[in-house]
């Protein structure tokens, strides 16, 4: 994978991708767990999304290991530490994704799951997807804590 | 406006609206202005979307002449005001895109309510220069947004193999 392009690194630009699809995949999820009624319809879109932003992680996590080469520092590790788990939680909600059509197939085919197992899976599901959505917020936080903390904001915070 | 959220600058944030919406108010723009059906199915969202973007890069400025002042309290680097003559501008284009999105609303308005009367030419006209202010919007955002990243990611990364027996940072 090149490391740049136009001769600025890649990753500051490819983990916008995770940043917009991981969460929207796991609204998506939410969604078709907690309305039945949408759960035909959208079941298959939200897996789709889901398996893009899941196979999109490994392209930012490795874009970054690749910067790490060149960047550094205490905040810098912490993120690339955070940014490595991003990864179970993808798959971890592509499960929940997958299980999530597995029903909905089941409902449309007038065999659905038992309540019990309904519920069972919303309720991972919902679960998961809190947690994708958390954990995508706070890597992308410490990500943009490691390149702009102790920007000066304002001209008063200035010593001279 | 503010100049910080959570402790970082608010500019490398708000940037993001002004590139998203820019270009999608500019390709509904676009849409609206060479499809008349969708003109009024549309016309309002991409109004709204325009009025939007206007907005994003207005706030892009602002907080951008904020950041300017804050890090680089003397002298501005040649970079970076590569990056300002662009961002500079900016709110221009989008404002013209705005303007060309009110006037192909303002005309339909106009020949619903007194039709056969006017130009036949004019709506033509009017859309052709409209898709030129939306692809030159796009353009300008696009190139804002190039040189902004270059002016803080370039030479971050010096493309070089590592020398034998010495650890890579």
């Amino acid at each position: 994978m090149p490391e740049t392009v136009g001769g600025i690194p890649i990753h500051p630009l490819v983990v916008h991708a995770v940043v917009v699809l991981l969460p929207l995949a796991a609204l998506g999820v939410l969604v078709v767990a907690l309305v039945p009624r949408w759960r035909t319809a959208f079941a298959p879109l939200v897996l789709g999304i889901t398996v893009v932003a899941a196979a999109l992680v490994p392209v930012a996590t490795q874009s970054g290991e690749a910067l790490l080469r060149s960047v550094s520092g205490e905040l810098v590790v912490r993120h690339a530490d955070l940014g490595a788990t991003v990864i179970w939680f993808a798959l971890a909600l592509l499960t929940t994704a997958i299980a999530l059509w597995w029903m909905a197939r089941r409902e449309r085919t007038n065999r659905p799951l038992s309540r019990g197992w309904s519920l069972a899976v919303s309720v991972v599901a919902v679960l998961v997807a809190a947690a994708a959505i958390v954990q995508v917020v706070l890597v992308g936080h410490s990500g943009s804590k490691a390149v702009w903390d102790g920007t000066p904001t304002s001209t008063s915070s200035q010593g001279d | 406006m503010p100049e910080s959220v959570m402790g970082l600058p608010l500019h490398p944030l708000v940037v993001h609206a002004a590139v998203v919406l820019v270009p999608l108010a500019a390709v509904m723009t676009i849409v609206i202005a060479v499809d008349p059906a969708r003109r009024s199915r549309f016309g309002a969202l991409t109004w709204l979307l325009a009025a939007a973007a206007a907005a994003a890069t207005v706030a892009a400025r602002l907080t951008g002449q904020n950041l300017a002042a804050a890090v680089y309290p003397r002298r501005v680097p040649a970079q970076v005001v590569d990056h300002q003559s662009f961002g500079q501008s900016s709110p221009w284009y989008a404002l013209a895109l705005l303007g060309g999105a009110t006037a192909l609303l303002l005309l339909d308005l106009d020949r619903k309510r007194r039709p056969g009367i006017g130009s036949a030419l004019l709506p033509s006209v009017l859309s052709v220069v409209v898709v030129l202010v939306a692809m030159a919007a796009t353009i300008q955002v696009a190139w804002t947004g190039w040189t902004g990243a270059e002016a803080r990611w370039s030479g971050v990364v010096v493309e070089s193999l590592p020398l034998p027996g010495v650890p890579a940072r």
